[in-house]
């Protein structure tokens, strides 16, 4: 049994008025007479009108009692279940930076959720439902539960993301965890603003949006960094406004490089327009960077009208060599000024903290636990693989161009005259492989990172080839990132950040942009941070570690692109409408039984006698 | 307590009236009423011959000079009539306005008075479930007082008990006389029997039945709780246009009875409403039926 329409139970609240007015009702007025001698006879003459046979008062009052229930019933829309089937249906709330637009009051998030709120107190009792938040990395915040408690929890802990969305992966999980074989639905409370692939829509998707369509924003949306080539410690800053206004906005930039104001402009810019800023410094030291704009009026999202930047390299790298000799990598690695070179031909196990990257140029290492370590031509011990006859002439077969270590390298001109024999060590990445098995694997485990090269540089082509130095940047690059790639300490919120601890460390406490500490106890390493859903600057034991900035012009254009949405009243409509349908309503039932209830009453008021003569009649016979 | 007030003027058209009796055990002492044998009366009726034992005084000595026989003259016997009132005082007496208690006093001192201007004897009683008070027959005028005093002494209390205290009347009052009963008759046990009893012991019995004009159709609409002012016994019940009409047949029937028991019973039967003025009563209704002259 289920009521669609729960509201009208409070019109049960009129019985009280009807049992009010019974109250009211005068009791029989007392009357006063010489005998009653005569009244006796009569009533004795008239069955109808003795008092126990009468029609008494309380089966009027019942009757109506009655009449009302059944119509109060009949409005709440009672349904029976003609066979139990459950409704599903997935909620997926919007919490991405858009979100955060005061252009609804207070924000479109709490709107969202409001509006969420009354479309699912207003389903079906027995729809089981699911919540998913949708912003970078989509989640299932409450799996299928009939009970609207949980589900409003989960709701009401929803916090909006400075990040940009993944609506498409959303509604892909929505639809994935409805149960297959029943007719789910997913409802997508949203501000639209966003590019939405109808291809890889799926089905049952219903869109409700909340924004205004004349919202105004102007936001940073591109803010890029790199260092001039002539000198390390100069930059060249690029900033990038758009204005997702209908109107012209006017708008000051300022640059902030630490507490200093290096720059501040006011500046116009036209409606839908994008204007690009360029900007010469120079950094000594790592130094945050912010860009701040600020619209004349205030524009209706924040968020976006600041960015940060992290320049300047404050990092040298320890590398040592353990060769007899190779002048190949020698001259490669001396001339980066990041790099502290280093040679030896033997290595012990208690130095091998110290350096930040070592490379074993066919000197066999010591055992292995952790660091970052490139082994050519030899294996390192502990590894226990087997090692076959050395392979001649190894035919390049294939090589991954979009991992970082090969990213710009073309190997397709190289030569290998001799390589290892050595099958693929468990759980390595391979690189590049030959006709006579791997030559370039990648195995990370624990803090140990390495990279295995199964060939001597000597007796192949490769330090001759153009790739070569690219390889080289390459190696360094991703074994230590934070030094080596300017853009690796600006991220996008919602991006995971890669944290290469120099020891290991029994717990890492990073802040984030709102000071809350964050703790992560026996970190893996490398760390893969992902609790970037705030913008702004994170440090780590005290030092900026990394920016997160939206920068994201879909997710700064407030306006809706959704054209195909609906209201939560005609969903809520539709899905009743639906379950209506399967199931069978009481209403006219009800209807039916209360005109019978009210010809009885009408019948009982008009002509009391005829029970009292029915009654007469039968307990005559009885006599 | 009811209130005998009549002003000269009545009193004055009450001394030209006289109780009738017909039936009347009659008291055979001096008395104001002319009888209807011959007796030690003033009005001469005839003469009979003398016999042994008649008193010589009445002998008429001019009839025995002139015949000379010995006859002796007759004389009209003059009767002494005795009035009882017999009061209803029980609880049903006491509704209406005026009361039907109030009425019957009033119409009690009436009659009284007239017995007594009449030089009749008057006594009074009353009853309810037993028989209260009793004033003892006296004639002369000086009991126009006391009868007065007695009825306004009378208080309204208990249930009827017509036909007991009737009886138990007729037991203790043998000698007889007019019986003027009033009362509304609302005994369920019957009034036959105490009328009866005192038709047997020779009363001349005259019945006034005393009712108010609500008994006769009852103004109360709807649902009501009819509480009977002698029992506190309560009926509920719903009076309307139908319940009306049964109630004036059952005492349209009522009264039919009564009044073919009075007739068979050779009762002096007279039904009165309290609206109804009680000159218009006496001068009118008694007169026409011959209970007064």
């Amino acid at each position: 049994m289920t009521v669609l329409n729960p509201s009208a139970l409070y019109l049960l609240l009129l019985l009280g008025v009807i049992l009010f007015f019974y109250l009211l009702k005068g009791r029989p007025r007392k009357v006063i007479v010489s005998s009653t001698l005569f009244w006796r006879r009569i009533r004795r003459s008239l069955p109808a009108q003795r008092i126990h046979w009468r029609l008494p008062p309380e089966l009027l009052l019942f009757l109506q009692i009655a009449l009302l229930t059944l119509l109060i019933m009949a409005m709440a829309q009672f349904l029976f279940s003609r066979k139990e089937r459950k409704e599903f249906m997935v909620i997926v709330m919007d919490t991405t930076a858009s979100m955060q637009a005061t252009d609804l009051i207070p924000n479109r998030l709490a709107m969202a959720k409001k509006r969420a709120q009354e479309f699912i107190e207003e389903l079906p009792e027995n729809t089981q439902l699911a919540l998913v938040q949708a912003d970078k990395r989509p989640q299932l915040i409450a799996n299928f539960s009939d009970e609207r408690s949980y589900l409003l929890k989960g709701l009401k802990a929803l916090t909006p993301a400075d990040v940009r969305g993944n609506e498409t992966a959303a509604l892909e999980l929505a639809s994935s965890i409805l149960p297959a074989q029943t007719r789910g639905r997913v409802i997508f409370f949203t501000d639209g603003a966003f590019e939405l692939d109808i291809d890889y829509l799926p089905q049952n998707v219903e869109f409700i949006t909340l924004n205004k369509k004349n919202s105004r924003n102007l936001a940073i949306t591109s803010f890029e960094l790199r260092p001039r080539t002539e000198d390390s410690k100069r930059y060249e800053l690029l900033v990038k406004v758009t204005n997702f206004s209908w109107q012209k906005e006017r708008f000051s930039l300022r640059l902030w490089l630490g507490q200093n104001l290096i720059f501040k402009s006011e500046l116009v810019v036209s409606s839908q327009e994008e204007k690009e800023y360029i900007h010469n410094l120079e950094v000594d030291k790592k130094t945050i960077l912010k860009a701040e704009i600020s619209p004349y009026p205030q524009d209706d999202l924040i968020l976006d009208n600041t960015a940060y930047a992290l320049p300047g390299f404050s990092e040298r790298l320890n590398v040592l060599l353990v060769s007899k000799g190779n002048l190949f990598l020698r001259t490669a690695l001396e001339s980066y000024p990041q790099v502290n070179f280093y040679q030896k031909q033997i290595v012990l196990p208690g130095e091998l903290s110290y350096y930040d990257l070592i490379i074993f140029d066919n000197i066999i290492p010591p055992p292995l636990e952790r660091g970052n370590i490139v082994c050519l031509g030899v294996l390192p011990p502990n590894l226990s693989l087997k090692e076959q006859d050395p392979q001649p002439n190894s035919i390049l077969t294939e090589w991954e161009i979009d991992h970082p270590l090969l990213r710009f390298v073309n190997l397709e001109n190289m030569n290998v005259r001799q390589s290892l024999g050595i099958e693929t060590l468990p759980g390595a990445d391979i690189l590049l492989m030959s006709s006579a098995g791997p030559l370039m694997q990648v195995w990370q485990k624990g803090g140990l990172r390495l990279l295995f090269i199964g060939f001597d540089l000597y007796y192949s082509d490769f330090p001759l080839q153009i790739g070569f130095p690219v390889f080289i940047f390459n190696l360094l690059q991703w074994f230590h990132p934070q030094v080596f790639d300017p853009t690796y300490s600006q991220i996008q919120t919602g991006e995971e950040f890669v944290i290469f601890p120099k020891a290991k460390k029994e717990e890492i406490t990073i802040v984030n942009p709102h000071n809350e500490i964050i703790t992560i106890e026996n970190p893996k390493d490398p760390l893969i941070f992902s609790e970037t859903r705030i913008a702004g600057v994170y440090t780590i034991d005290g030092k900026s570690l990394f920016t997160a900035n939206l920068l994201s012009a879909h997710e700064s254009n407030l306006l809706s692109r959704v054209t195909f949405a609906s209201t939560s009243r005609e969903v809520n409509r539709q899905v009743k409408n639906e379950y209506s349908e399967s199931k069978l309503s009481l209403s006219p039932l009800l209807i039916l039984l209360s005109c019978l209830l009210l010809l009885v009453e009408w019948y009982l008021y008009h002509f009391p006698r005829a029970i009292g003569k029915r009654r007469s009649k039968s307990s005559k016979r009885t006599a | 307590m009811a209130k005998i007030l009549f002003d000269s003027k009545f009193l004055h058209q009450l001394n030209s009236l006289k109780l009738v009796s017909k039936r009347a055990k009659k008291i055979f002492s001096q008395g104001e009423r002319r009888g209807g044998k011959a007796g030690s009366g003033l009005e001469f009726i005839d003469y009979r011959e003398y016999q042994v034992g008649d008193d010589y005084r009445y002998i008429d000595w001019h009839l025995y000079s002139r015949l000379e026989q010995l006859f002796v003259k007759l004389f009209r016997q003059e009767e002494n009539l005795t009035v009882h009132l017999i009061i209803d005082e029980s609880e049903s007496m006491s509704s209406g306005d005026p009361s039907k208690i109030d009425y019957a006093c009033q119409l009690a001192a009436v009659l009284g008075y007239i017995a007594l201007v009449n030089l009749d004897e008057v006594g009074s009683s009353t009853f309810s479930s037993q028989l209260e008070k009793t004033l003892p027959p006296r004639r002369g005028r000086s009991q126009i007082f006391n009868l007065f005093h007695f009825l306004e002494g009378i208080n309204t209390q208990g249930k009827t008990n017509f036909s007991f205290c009737l009886s138990e009347f007729s037991r203790r009052q043998r000698k007889g006389g007019m019986a003027v009963v009033l009362s509304d008759l609302f005994d369920p046990k019957g009034y036959e029997e105490g009328l009866i009893s005192l038709r047997s012991q020779g009363w001349e019995v005259c019945l006034l039945h005393i009712l108010q004009e609500n008994e006769l159709r009852p103004m109360e609409r709807g649902e009501v709780v009819l509480i009977d002012k002698e029992t506190q016994q309560r009926i509920e019940t719903i009076i309307d246009e139908v319940t009306c009409q049964r109630y004036e047949q059952e005492l349209r029937d009522f009264f039919q009875k009564v009044e073919s028991f009075c007739q068979h019973y050779e009762i002096n039967y007279l039904r009165v409403l309290t609206s109804l003025p009680l000159t218009s009563f006496i001068f009118q209704d008694l007169r026409k039926r011959q209970i007064l002259k």
